[in-house]
């Protein structure tokens, strides 16, 4: 009986210390150009970053809400506002969040980016 | 792309006709001028051809493989706002093209033309630096705007 509770207690602890999430962030290092509708994996980021801003981290469980089973890479998709005109992109390589992991994405002037409709 | 909200402003292009004199012989009598690079308030608008013409009847004499006329010959550009969107790779050339974009609401504006090419009778490609102003003027919900008639001296 007490093996019994005993492994009970030490599964549920074990579940408890593997569910800790993982968590990402995005800077947007453009200047004069704000970032909009941010998402990574279908997770949204953020609605809106100005230029110099960094969002608030976004936690991700393990096969949690968003269903992502990490470690997973996947491209960073924002709309790129410029003085209201808007133009839809992703980034070039993706980003991996691994499990228990923090990520910061930075997007600067060099981060090599595309427009599928144009590239296409 | 999806342009601002406050740019309602969707004019497209600018039209002139265009003679080419030189201060000996007249009008050069070409079939067309292969390209003008054109600027409108020192931002680049774009590079165009005239309209191909034949004008080899009223050619008089022709001197160095180049046709020269008497009378004006005017050949006319049709010059819309080319949107280049080549070789976008980072997100800086994409703000760089929006940031740069022109849009041109209602009011005065100088075009500017900066260097013209065109090919002579033995096809030898002949390019001239110039430099020609000339104001035009983008009244509401037109989408195009007249020039006017210019002369290049080009000797």
């Amino acid at each position: 009986m007490i093996t019994k509770k005993l492994t009970i207690f030490l599964s549920l602890a074990l579940l408890i210390a593997c569910n800790d999430p993982s968590y990402i962030r995005i800077e947007n290092k453009l200047a004069n150009s704000t970032m909009q509708n941010i998402e990574w994996g279908g997770v949204p980021l953020a609605s809106q970053l100005l230029p110099g801003e960094t969002s608030t981290k976004i936690s991700i469980y393990d096969d949690g809400y968003y269903e992502i089973d990490l470690p997973k890479s996947y491209p960073l998709k924002f709309y790129l506002n410029v003085n209201g005109d808007i133009v839809y992109l992703e980034t070039v390589y993706s980003f991996r969040l691994g499990e228990e992991s923090e990520l910061t994405i930075t997007i600067t002037d060099t981060t090599k980016v595309l427009n599928p409709l144009m590239d296409n | 792309m999806i342009d601002s909200e406050s740019n309602t402003y969707k004019f497209e292009q600018v039209t002139f006709t265009i003679s080419l004199t030189h201060s000996k012989y007249g009008y050069l009598n070409l079939s067309q001028i292969d390209s003008i690079e054109l600027y409108v308030d020192s931002k680049y608008w774009g590079t165009f051809s005239s309209e191909v013409r034949d004008t080899s009847f009223i050619t008089e004499n022709t001197i160095d493989y180049i046709s020269y006329t008497s009378q004006k010959t005017k050949y006319l550009v049709v010059a819309p706002y080319k949107k280049i969107m080549n070789n976008m790779e980072t997100a800086g050339d994409y703000v760089d093209f929006l940031n740069n974009r022109m849009t041109l609401s209602p009011g005065q504006y100088l075009c500017e033309l900066r260097k013209i090419k065109y090919t002579k009778l033995n096809k030898e490609e002949v390019e001239r630096k110039i430099q020609l102003f000339s104001p035009f003027k983008v009244s509401l919900n037109e989408v195009s705007s007249y020039v006017g008639d210019l002369t290049i001296q080009i000797d």
